[in-house]
C-alpha cells in the first residue's frame, strides 16, 4: 500500500510501512555505521575533555601545571579512637572499633585553600560511614567536619570547593569511621591533599558516582545517580551530553556524506547505547554494593532473625509484646501519638500490630460512641496531656475521662483496656 | 509472626496463574508465538487470580489456597481442552548463526547479572518500601487472617462502625480507597505460603519484568524488528534503574500499572498489525488490570479503551491528528502558563472540575512543571538515556517522514499516557507531589516501558523492515 493511500484511510491501514528502500547491503551499512558511531564518540569525548577545564568555578588549571600535593602515609596517623590497632608497612590498621567508632588523627600545618581536593586510600567495612575532621589555627576551638561519600573502597577523591568551610591552616586532621564494621579491619594507607587539576576534578566526580550506600527511604521514588549536594554532577547529564554530542556529530556526518538510513541508525544507536552501557555499569556497581550490604545485614538468617536485624527491631519487639496482650488478634486498638502526617514510628507500629484493627490518628482520646468497651488505647511516646490514675483506673486526656485498666507500661508507650466512659474532664 | 513457608504451594501459586493466563490468551487470540503467550499470560494470570478472589468472596466462601487453586486449574484445563492444539502450533524454529552470538551472549550475561542482583535483594530483605507496608500489604495481611475481604473504610467511617460489623482503616486515609488488585495478588501468595511474613511472597515482582521482556521481544519480532535490535530493546527495558528498584524493593503498584498499560498498548498494536480484532479483547482485559491496580490506572484504562474504540471505528487519520495536536497544544500552553505565576494563579482561582469518587475535585492550577520534568528526564539516573533515545526516534521519524507516528496506535497510547501524566502533575494541585519528590518520577513508570517499544518500532520502520502477517520467534 502506498503512503498516499494510507493517508486516505487513516489509522486502520497499518502502522508499519513496507520497507522497500534499502539503501545499501545491510552488513556494509551496519559496519560503516559502527565506525561512524565509534568515531563520533571519540571526537565527542575529546570535545567534552576540552570543555572540562571550564566547568566549575574557578576554571581548572590548563595542562602543564603541576598542582601542589601533600601526602601522608597511614603510619603518620595516630589511632586516637580504636579498640585495637597496628602499623603494617606504611598503613595504619584499626582492627576493632570503640563503640562503633574509629578515628585516625594527624597533627600538621596545612594551608587548606591550596589543596581543594583530598585523595584518600582506605578500605573498611562496607556499611561504615566516613568523615573528615579538621581544626584550624585561625579557629582552634572549632571542629570542622565533612562526609566522605564513596570512601572506604580503596582510593577515593573528595572535593572541598567551599571556601567558607575549607580555609585557614589546618592544625589537626582526622578520618573518622562510624557504624558496624562487621569485623572488617579499617586500613588507612594514605591521605593526600591536592591542588586543583582536571584529573582531581574527574576523579572526585567519579568517586561520587560510586558513592551509593544502602537504600534510602526515598530510593523507591527516584534514583539520582550521585549524592544530592550543591553542585552535584549527575552522571546522566554528563554522559548524556557526551551521547548527545556524539549522536549529533554522527548525524551531521550522515547528512554530509548522504549515507543511508541504516548507516545512520547504526551510528546513532551506538552513540546512545555505549554511553548507556557505561551508565548501566555504574548502576550495576551500585546494585552490587547494595547487595553486599543487604547480605551483610540479612544473609543466612531466618525471617525472624531478619526482623531482629532491621532498623526498627525495637518497635517490632514492642509490637509483638502488645499483640501478646490483646484479647484477640483482631482487637480494636486506638493508636495515639503526638505527631501529624505520616510519622514513621506510628505507621510502622500499625503494620507490625497486624492483624490488629488499628485506628491510627490523632493524639487525643476519641469521643464516647467512637470508642467501645473492650477497645484498647495505645499511647505511643509521650502524651503530656494524658493522665492515668491506677487507683481509680481512670484515663484522661484533659477532655474525656474513660474507665480503663493499664495493662502494659513500657518505655515506648502504654496500653490501656477501655471499660467505659466516665465523663468529661473537669478543669484543673 | 513468622511461620514456615510451604514451598510447593508457593511454586504452584507462581506458575499456575501464568499457565492459566497463557492458555486464556491462546483461547482469546488464537495461535501466537510462545513469547507473546508467556509474556501476556503472566499478567492475564494475575487478573484471573484477582477475579477469582473477588468472586470467591462474593460467593461467601472462606479464602483457602487449595480449593482456589483447583478452581483455577480446572478453568485452565477446560480452556485447554476446548482448543485445537494440533497442527496449529508453530514449530519452534531458531535459525541462529554464529553472528547471533554477538548480541545473544552479551544479552544473556546482562540478564544473568542483573537477575542475580535483583533476586538476592528480593529474597534477602524484609518488606522495606514505605507504601508497601503502609498501603498495599496491610490489606492482604488482614484478608489473610480474616479469610475474607474485610472492608477498609475512611477513618471517619471507622469511628461510626457499629459493633456488628468489622472494618479496618489504614494510617493513610486515601489508601483505604485504593483498588484491590495488588493486595489480592499478595494475598494469593500468602494463602499459598501459609504465612503473611516471608520475602518469598514478593517473587511476582521479580517475574513481572521478565514477562514484559518476553512480550516486548514477541511484539517487536511480530513487527519484523531484527533480533539484534529486539535484544537491544530488552536491554533498554530491563536496565533502567528506577524500574529495577521497584523490583528490588517490591510491594509498590507502579510497575504493575506500567506493565499492564504497555502490554495493553502492544496488544492494540498487534490488532492493528494483524487485523485480528481478538487482540482488542486482550487490550480490554489489560485495561481492567490497570483499573484494578491503582487509582491513576482508571485514566490509563480509559486510554486503552479509547485505543480499542479508535481501532474498531477507524476514523480518518486527520481527525486523530487534529485531536492529538490540539490536546498537545493545550497542554503545552498550560505548562508554559505554569511558568508565569500571575497567569497560573488566575486559572487556579477560576477552574475546578468535580470528578466521581474516589477521585478528588480536579482544580486546574498550572504549575512550573517543565524544569522538574527536564530534571526527571535528562538529569536524574532513573531512566539512563531512554528519553534521549525516544526523542531521537521521534525526531528521525518526523525528519525523514518515513513513517507517521500518528498511524502507530502504540505511539498514540504513549503520547496519551505521557500527556495524561503531564496534565495531572502540571495543571493540577498534584504538582505538590512533584515538588516533594515523592510521586512524579515513579509515575513515569506508567509510560516508560511502552516508550521502549515505541522507540524501537519507530526505529524499525526507519530501518525499513518488511512487514509480515505471519509469526516470528
Amino acid at each position: 500500500m502506498s503512503r498516499e493511500q494510507s493517508a486516505q484511510s487513516g489509522i486502520a491501514d497499518g502502522a508499519g510501512l513496507p520497507g522497500t528502500a534499502h539503501d545499501a547491503p545491510a552488513g556494509r551499512a551496519v559496519g560503516v555505521g559502527a565506525l561512524v558511531g565509534l568515531g563520533a564518540l571519540i571526537v565527542a569525548a575529546v570535545f567534552a575533555g576540552l570543555l572540562l577545564p571550564y566547568w566549575g568555578t574557578p576554571a581548572a588549571p590548563v595542562t602543564g601545571d603541576t598542582p601542589p600535593a601533600e601526602t601522608f602515609d597511614g603510619r603518620a596517623f595516630s589511632p586516637t579512637r580504636a579498640g585495637s590497632s597496628q602499623i603494617e608497612g606504611t598503613a595504619q590498621i584499626i582492627h576493632t572499633l570503640l563503640g562503633n567508632e574509629a578515628v585516625f588523627s594527624l597533627t600538621t600545618r596545612l594551608p587548606l585553600q591550596q589543596f581543594p581536593f583530598v585523595r584518600l586510600e582506605l578500605t573498611g567495612g562496607a556499611s561504615l560511614r566516613y568523615f573528615l575532621f579538621w581544626r584550624t589555627a585561625e579557629q582552634p576551638e572549632q571542629q570542622f567536619f565533612a562526609p566522605l561519600p564513596g570512601a572506604g573502597q580503596g582510593v577515593s577523591w573528595h572535593a572541598f570547593p567551599d571556601p567558607a568551610l575549607w580555609s585557614g591552616t589546618a592544625t589537626t586532621v582526622a578520618i573518622g569511621a562510624f557504624g558496624d564494621a562487621a569485623g572488617a579491619p579499617i586500613i588507612l594507607r594514605s591521605l593526600g591533599f591536592h591542588g586543583d587539576s582536571r584529573w582531581a576534578r574527574i576523579a572526585s566526580v567519579w568517586t561520587l558516582w560510586h558513592a551509593g550506600g544502602s537504600w534510602p527511604a526515598s530510593g523507591i521514588n527516584r534514583y539520582m545517580g550521585t549524592p544530592l549536594q550543591a553542585g552535584a554532577v549527575f552522571p546522566v547529564a554528563w554522559i548524556g551530553l557526551w551521547a548527545f554530542l556524539a549522536t549529533g556529530m554522527a548525524v551531521l556526518w550522515v547528512l554530509w556524506r548522504r549515507a543511508g538510513r541504516r548507516t545512520a541508525i547504526t551510528a546513532a544507536l551506538l552513540t546512545i547505547f555505549l554511553p548507556w552501557l557505561l551508565l548501566d555499569r555504574l548502576w550495576q556497581a551500585q546494585l552490587e554494593r547494595q547487595v553486599a550490604l543487604t547480605y551483610a545485614a540479612f544473609g543466612d538468617k531466618t525471617q525472624a532473625e531478619k526482623h531482629a536485624a532491621e532498623a526498627d527491631a525495637d518497635l517490632q519487639d514492642y509490637a509483638a509484646r502488645i499483640r501478646g496482650m490483646l484479647a484477640t488478634p483482631d482487637a480494636r486498638v486506638v493508636l495515639l501519638h503526638a505527631s501529624e502526617g505520616h510519622n514513621h514510628d506510628r505507621l510502622r507500629l500499625q503494620f507490625h500490630l497486624l492483624p490488629a484493627n488499628v485506628y491510627n490518628y490523632g493524639s487525643r482520646l476519641l469521643a464516647p460512641g467512637e470508642i467501645r468497651r473492650g477497645d484498647y488505647v495505645l499511647a505511643l511516646g509521650a502524651l503530656p496531656e494524658f493522665q492515668y490514675s491506677p487507683r481509680e483506673r481512670l484515663l484522661s486526656d484533659g477532655r474525656h475521662v474513660y474507665r480503663a485498666r493499664r495493662i502494659d507500661a513500657h518505655p515506648l508507650g502504654n496500653l490501656y483496656l477501655i471499660s467505659g466512659y466516665a465523663g468529661t474532664a473537669s478543669t484543673p | 509472626m513468622t511461620a514456615e513457608v510451604h514451598l510447593p504451594s508457593l511454586a504452584i501459586a507462581l506458575l499456575l496463574p501464568w499457565l492459566a493466563g497463557a492458555v486464556t490468551i491462546r483461547r482469546i487470540v488464537g495461535p501466537a508465538p510462545a513469547t507473546l503467550l508467556l509474556g501476556h499470560g503472566f499478567m492475564l494470570g494475575q487478573l484471573l487470580v484477582i477475579l477469582l478472589a473477588l468472586a470467591w468472596n462474593r460467593a461467601g466462601l472462606t479464602f483457602a489456597f487449595t480449593p482456589m487453586a483447583i478452581t483455577l486449574a480446572g478453568f485452565s484445563a477446560l480452556l485447554a481442552l476446548t482448543q485445537r492444539w494440533r497442527g496449529v502450533l508453530p514449530r519452534p524454529r531458531l535459525p541462529f548463526g554464529w553472528r547471533d552470538a554477538l548480541w545473544l551472549i552479551p544479552l544473556a550475561l546482562f540478564l544473568a547479572e542483573r537477575g542475580a542482583s535483583l533476586t538476592q535483594e528480593v529474597l534477602l530483605r524484609p518488606l522495606f518500601a514505605w507504601d508497601a507496608w503502609m498501603n498495599w500489604v496491610p490489606r492482604a495481611v488482614v484478608w489473610f487472617h480474616q479469610g475474607a475481604l474485610t472492608p477498609f473504610v475512611l477513618p471517619e467511617a471507622w469511628l461510626t462502625t457499629n459493633a456488628d460489623t468489622v472494618s479496618y482503616t489504614l494510617g493513610n486515609p486515601r489508601a483505604n480507597l485504593y483498588p484491590p488488585g495488588i493486595p489480592l495478588l499478595v494475598l494469593w501468595q500468602m494463602l499459598a505460603a501459609g504465612t503473611h511474613d516471608s520475602t518469598l511472597l514478593y517473587l511476582p515482582w521479580l517475574l513481572l519484568p521478565a514477562a514484559l521482556a518476553l512480550a516486548l521481544w514477541g511484539h517487536l519480532r511480530q513487527h519484523s524488528v531484527p533480533r539484534p535490535l529486539s535484544a537491544l530493546a530488552v536491554f533498554a527495558l530491563l536496565s533502567q534503574p528506577l524500574a529495577n528498584t521497584h523490583v528490588a524493593l517490591p510491594g509498590y503498584a507502579d510497575l504493575w500499572l506500567g506493565v499492564a498499560f504497555a502490554l495493553g498498548a502492544m496488544a492494540l498494536a498487534e490488532w492493528h498489525r494483524s487485523s485480528n480484532w481478538r487482540w482488542g479483547l486482550l487490550a480490554a482485559a489489560l485495561a481492567l488490570c490497570c483499573a484494578l491496580f491503582k487509582v491513576p490506572g482508571l485514566g490509563f484504562a480509559g486510554l486503552l479503551m479509547v485505543g480499542v474504540g479508535v481501532l474498531a471505528w477507524r476514523p480518518p487519520v486527520r481527525w486523530i491528528a487534529c485531536a492529538v495536536l490540539a490536546a498537545l497544544a493545550l497542554l503545552m500552553i498550560g505548562l508554559l502558563v505554569g511558568l508565569h505565576p500571575v497567569s497560573a494563579q488566575f486559572l487556579a482561582d477560576n477552574l475546578a472540575i468535580p470528578l466521581p469518587e474516589p477521585l478528588p475535585t480536579l482544580r486546574i492550577a498550572p504549575a512550573p512543571l517543565l524544569p522538574l520534568l527536564w530534571d526527571n528526564m535528562f538529569l536524574y539516573g532513573n531512566w539512563h538515556l531512554f528519553w534521549l533515545l525516544l526523542a531521537g526516534s521521534f525526531a528521525a521519524t518526523i525528519f525523514t517522514r518515513h513513517a507517521d507516528p500518528l498511524r502507530n496506535i502504540a505511539c498514540l497510547m504513549f503520547v496519551g499516557g505521557l500527556g495524561l501524566l503531564l496534565a495531572v502533575f502540571g495543571l493540577t494541585h498534584y504538582f505538590n507531589q512533584v515538588a516533594n519528590g515523592v510521586t512524579f518520577d515513579r509515575s513515569m513508570l506508567y509510560v516508560v516501558p511502552l516508550g521502549v517499544y515505541v522507540a524501537f518500532v519507530l526505529l524499525a520502520d526507519l530501518w525499513g523492515v518488511q512487514q509480515h502477517t505471519g509469526q516470528r520467534g
